[in-house]
């Protein structure tokens, strides 16, 4: 080894041809291609990554892969800046910027260890819930700050991230998650049988732990030819960096795709990440297993390892973790590691625990010169910032290793996250003291580790048979090949289950590394009484952390039931559920950010409201013309502008956005006559009728306007809001309710522009846009409809008013829309006319005391919006029967009045409370504002609200309270039509 | 004059933009002169109406979903129980169907404003389209000749399959130009062209059953 660096001079997987340059808190460090950050940090000696979450303990790397507790660093800077990333997820690339987590000042010096070293015996389980919690109520929220400061690990950035996220959808017959020898296997048999076969895999290279034997064993070119022979094929896609984070209904699957070795562009649209939403007709589970950690004290000292991690980083990426092994264990697996520890040139000795572990191996390893006690464990790692020692029971009696690495073995824990996810809860194997799957939903099939099978021959063979099965699921039966053969035999599987309670020793044994649960808080919480591991996950907090306990769960439950006084099976396991990794939530937003967050519909005049000075707001999915510039260079006034336009000349406003839906058929008139409250029987020919309909529990669905244009045909506007569910809920009634009906009902919402023409001055405008029609009150009378040609394009023309003004309302194709608007506002310029926008639409109909969306709110009823007398009593229609119940009909009930403010200097706000002047302004009052606007015509602030008793309380004076304002005005109960009451400006 | 405009009008004099690797794998154009007409016919009775719109479009009416029915310059989609549309390049299509069908057998409803045509063609027109549709696109699931009624950013589309490597979207007007950004920034990496283009000059390809 080269002198001050644990890289082994050859060997490993790595391309040292291919030198990385790194950084790790300014420190310029070295790796090679194909290390992870936290091969590349252990090879130049960096060995303390971090301090543990609630002790700030000192910490090293436990593992080598994504179940990695300890090692999680910050990586980035400014919008890039990603905290909690584990080291050994990392692929390394040049120009990585890292640094470690949870030190103050640093990690190397951390103050707080002291501080916590102190406070350490009041830190356990719990303790926030009996410590913050006096002396007076409220207290915890003077604590929570500090607490929150001194808590945490990385800390992440309110900078805008500059990288882009995709979302993408994708289909395959078979997926194969994991790339370990069943994987593998499963992928080929597969493809061969036929089908087309995804084969993902977290990890940037195929093989999972084949990586981890010796690179110059017979095994390598085995499993490179493997390799290749599965690339070749074309019909199987393989997906490195690939991780299946959760299963769904239906078989589909949520992955994440990982882009950022290839330093991606995002000013050239490329992704750092992408969500694929995948649906599988089949799915081969191939998820392996997780190594589990011996429970000792001080088991997290840095230098203490599982095996597996020992091994992978010796054979994979040429980084002996330490000069000096202690290998630790109760199982067979292990002995690999000690053998290639010591080919290796590190002095190692295996400490096994079973009193009788395989003769042959032991035997084997002696013969090479490693030293092997039976019948010893572990009962305390020693050292502080390192490990420097291992001390151990051997006969009664304590014993002292020097040792800079321990390797620990306590048994493999299939990873069962996934199969889980199905709803299946694991079962108990004694053979392996874990959880496997019991069973598998339709379709899908499991293989190798993750079903106990532990052997390279076994995993191969259920891989090929799952692989076929799963083709064959999906309807592909080609014959598959044999599984491959591994040209060395396997290696020695024993186990033995580790006995329930560690020796005992002073000192903080950990199961969970990450959150620092120890064993001590596993007891404290069965005396509390959280004895089931659902309770004791949520107290001690044990497998809530970005690792979700992958190293901790099945000891967590050993423990728990040795202390329950049952067997493990009995206290089982927690619930697994998606993400079984941390997503990013770029991730998960892909593109729907900023603009994007939702598609936004736009009127067909759109484009021309923008390019003339109309100020745009979002008004649901829409965007819409707020107010125009011409009118002023704020809502405020130029609403009041727009508005004095309407009153006294003509004003014309895009209606577009309103709900438009063509309904034609024989049945069409007893259809309506059904759904609107109203009588729509007799509607003649060329006449439009007001109509309201409600909801089957008679509370007000929508209002709006129909129109008779032929025998059988129907033109229906809706309120905007309300347009998609309105033509649902006629659908909903035809398919399922009234399916005898001969009608259809189509949407045409998007099929035509629409205007209104507003105004004393309307029919005036009209006139010189349309010279040849004949327009006049005669030809077009109040709620008159008619269908005209101009130029060959169809119009239709409805003199309906929303303000309260004469006024007509104009349809065209919406490709025709911005001509007709164009062709208005150029003839009829010289009376004047110009646009006005949502706000004045809104206030206009205000002072008409025309209901809108802010009234119709799925609460109120007809008779609370003062439109009870327009149900008609000799006709079924949807809600009547309903129109009936007590509660509905009950006197006091808030309805529909107007109100004008009484203080010339204040003014009215919707949403603002109602008390009576006599009321205590608390609670919730009488009832509220709906609706706002200064009145132009009244010169004055007015409101529509909705107020208990309703009009029978006109004349009275009350008060209209905003909390959140500080305000209360006074203001008059009023008839809630505030201009025109007998509708003289409609039928001029 | 009442002339047509598409709200894509500022949007195409954009032009098109050199992917990451500068090619332009995509091209998105906006088909326009074409009709559309949506045909509804009463519980049961297509089969009755079927001759008489075999009478008027030469094409049969669908019997199944996702089938496309051609007759010359008439296409007919079933899009729902006792629903079609007829696309067609015949200005009067539409009129023809209305003076034709019954009222007591069927309805006819003007729908061409309601809806933009994009054609997505080139190599990379499948990736582009699968970042949003759920559907499977590859060629046996989804061949040419065959429609699907999908989503696209949270708006009803229908994906209409003219070749290995083409595609025709029927988009809502109204989220025209919010579907428009989307598919260009999802083809920014793989590089864009952008057009207009007719109806008539277009449909040379695929045929689907008579």
């Amino acid at each position: 080894m080269a002198s001050g660096s644990h890289r082994l001079a050859t060997g490993g997987r790595i391309d040292r041809a291919r030198p990385i340059a790194f950084t790790l808190e300014g420190r310029r460090l070295r790796g090679f291609g194909g290390d992870t950050l936290a091969s590349a940090l252990l090879a130049e000696g960096v060995r303390l990554l971090g301090r543990s979450f609630k002790y700030h303990r000192p910490r090293g790397l436990l593992a080598a892969g994504v179940e990695e507790p300890n090692g999680l660093l910050t990586l980035g800077e400014g919008g890039r800046r990603t905290p909690n990333v584990p080291a050994t997820t990392v692929e390394l690339s040049e120009g990585i910027v890292a640094s470690r987590q949870n030190g103050w000042p640093s990690v190397d010096v951390d103050l707080m260890a002291a501080l916590t070293a102190c406070s350490a015996p009041f830190l356990g389980a719990g303790f926030y819930y009996k410590t913050f919690m006096g002396p007076r109520r409220g207290s915890w929220m003077f604590y929570e700050p500090y607490i929150r400061r001194a808590a945490g690990l990385g800390r992440g950035t309110h900078a805008p991230d500059p990288d882009r996220y995709e979302t993408r959808h994708a289909f395959t017959d078979v997926l194969v998650i994991g790339a370990g020898p069943a994987g593998l296997a499963a992928a080929r048999a597969a493809a061969q049988a036929g089908a087309r076969v995804m084969l993902i895999e977290q990890d940037f290279a195929l093989g999972g732990t084949l990586l981890s034997t010796r690179a110059d064993s017979p095994l390598e070119p085995w499993r490179v030819a493997l390799e290749a022979e599965l690339y070749a094929m074309p019909n199987l896609s393989i997906g490195l960096r690939t991780t299946a984070l959760g299963v769904y209904a239906g078989n589909t699957l949520a992955l994440l795709e990982r882009h950022d070795h290839a330093r991606p562009d995002s000013s050239r649209g490329a992704a750092r990440e992408a969500l694929v939403t995948l649906r599988a007709r089949a799915i081969v589970y191939a998820s392996g297993a997780a190594e589990r950690p011996l429970v000792f004290a001080d088991n997290d000292r840095p230098g203490v390892m599982l095996c597996s991690a020992v091994r992978a980083y010796l054979n994979r990426y040429a980084v002996a973790a330490g000069r000096r092994a202690v290998v630790a264990t109760n199982n067979d697996s292990a002995y690999a590691t000690a053998v290639d520890l010591a080919t290796a040139g590190v002095p190692v000795t295996v400490l096994d625990e079973r009193a009788r572990p395989c003769a042959a191996v032991a035997e084997a390893l002696r013969g090479a010169g490693i030293e092997v006690r039976a019948g010893v464990r572990v009962a305390r790692a020693l050292g502080g910032r390192s490990l420097r020692g291992v001390e151990f029971e051997a006969g009664g009696r304590t014993e002292r290793l020097d040792a800079d690495i321990l390797g620990m073995s306590g048994g493999w824990s299939p990873v069962v996250h996934l199969t889980s996810h199905t709803g299946r809860k694991p079962v108990y194997r004694a053979a392996l003291d874990a959880f496997v799957p019991e069973s598998y939903a339709a379709g899908h099939f499991g293989a190798g580790a993750l079903t106990g099978s532990l052997t390279l021959s076994a995993a191969l063979a259920e891989g090929r048979e799952a692989g076929r099965a799963a083709a064959a699921h999906a309807g592909c039966t080609r014959a598959a090949g044999p599984p491959p053969v591994p040209p060395v035999p396997d290696e020695p599987v024993g186990f033995e289950a580790s006995p329930a309670h560690p020796p005992e020793r002073r000192g903080k044994a950990f199961v969970d590394f990450q959150n620092d649960v120890t064993t001590d808080d596993i007891a404290l919480a069965h005396e509390e009484g959280y004895v089931s591991v659902e309770h004791l996950k949520r107290y001690t907090t044990l497998g809530m952390g970005t690792d979700q306990g992958k190293t901790s769960n099945v000891n967590a439950a050993r423990w728990m039931a040795a202390l329950r006084g049952v067997e493990l099976p009995v206290a089982g396991t927690t619930t697994y559920r998606p993400p079984y990794t941390p997503v990013s939530i770029g991730a998960l937003a892909g593109r729907h950010i900023g603009a994007r967050f939702r598609p936004t519909r736009r009127s067909p005049l759109h484009d021309w409201h923008v390019a003339n000075g109309a100020v745009m707001i979002e008004a649901g999915p829409w965007l819409r013309p707020w107010y125009y510039r011409w009118a002023g260079d704020s809502a405020a006034s130029a609403y009041i502008e727009e508005m004095r336009l309407v009153r006294g000349g003509v004003g014309v406003s895009d209606v577009s956005t309103l709900g438009k839906i063509d309904v034609q058929g024989p049945d069409a008139a007893e259809f309506l006559n059904r759904v609107y409250v109203n009588g729509f029987a007799k509607l003649p020919i060329g006449k439009a009728r007001y109509g309201v309909m409600l909801n089957d529990d008679a509370t007000v669905l929508d209002d709006g306007t129909t129109a008779r244009f032929g025998e059988t045909r129907y033109f229906m506007t809706t309120t905007t809001g309300q347009a998609p569910e309105v033509m649902s809920w006629l659908e909903f009634l035809l398919q399922t309710a009234w399916t005898g009906l001969r009608v259809q009902v189509v949407s045409v919402t998007d099929a035509f522009a629409g205007m209104s023409l507003a105004g004393p001055r309307a029919r005036a405008a009209l006139e010189l846009a349309f010279p040849h029609l004949d327009v006049s009150d005669a030809a077009l009378p109040h709620m008159g409809v008619r269908e005209v040609e101009v130029e060959g394009v169809r119009l239709r023309l409805l003199r309906l008013s929303f303000s309260g003004e004469l006024a007509y309302e104009l349809y065209a194709p919406a490709d025709r829309g911005v001509a007709l608007w164009e062709r208005l506002l150029g003839r009829a310029a010289p009376l004047g006319l110009k646009p006005y926008g949502l706000e004045a639409l809104a206030s206009l109909r205000i002072e008409k005391g025309h209901v809108a969306g802010l009234e119709l709110d799925h609460r109120n009823t007809l008779d609370d919006l003062g439109l009870g007398k327009m149900a008609a009593s000799g006709k079924p229609y949807v809600g009547r029967e309903l129109r009936e119940r007590p509660d509905l009909r009950a006197a006091g009930r808030w309805s529909l009045v107007g109100l004008e403010c009484l203080e010339p200097r204040a003014r009215l706000r919707g949403g603002a409370i109602l008390f009576a002047r006599s009321d205590a302004i608390a609670g919730h009052g009488r009832g509220y504002i709906t609706s706002v606007t200064w009145s132009t015509v009244l010169d004055k602030y007015i409101a529509l609200g909705l107020y208990q008793g309703g009009l029978a309380h006109v004349g009275e004076e009350i008060l209209c309270a905003s909390p959140l304002k500080g305000e209360t005005v006074r203001a008059r109960i009023v008839q809630p039509v505030f201009i025109d009451p007998a509708g003289e400006r409609l039928h001029v | 004059m009442f002339e047509s405009r598409s709200p894509l009008e500022g949007r195409l004099a954009l032009g098109g933009r050199d992917g990451a690797e500068g090619a332009r794998s995509l091209r998105i154009t906006e088909i326009r002169g074409w009709h559309l007409t949506q045909l509804g016919v009463f519980g049961g009775g297509a089969l009755a109406l079927a001759p008489l719109i075999r009478s008027v479009t030469g094409a049969a009416l669908p019997e199944s979903n996702g089938e496309v029915t051609v007759s010359g310059p008439h296409r007919l989609y079933r899009i729902a129980v006792d629903q079609y549309w007829v696309i067609s390049l015949e200005e009067g299509a539409g009129r023809t169907l209305e003076q034709a069908v019954p009222p007591n057998a069927g309805t006819v409803t003007a729908l061409t404003g309601a809806r933009l045509c994009l054609r997505l063609e080139g190599a990379a027109a499948r990736d582009v389209l699968a970042h949003h549709v759920a559907l499977d696109l590859d060629l046996p699931e989804f061949p040419a000749g065959r429609f699907a009624q999908t989503g696209l950013d949270h708006a009803g589309a229908l994906l209409d399959r003219r070749g290995r490597e083409r595609f025709e979207l029927y988009v809502l007007g109204t989220f025209a130009a919010s579907t428009w950004d989307v598919l260009i920034d999802t083809a920014l990496p793989y590089g864009y062209e952008v057009g207009v283009e007719s109806a008539a000059a277009g449909r040379s390809d695929s045929r689907g059953p008579q």
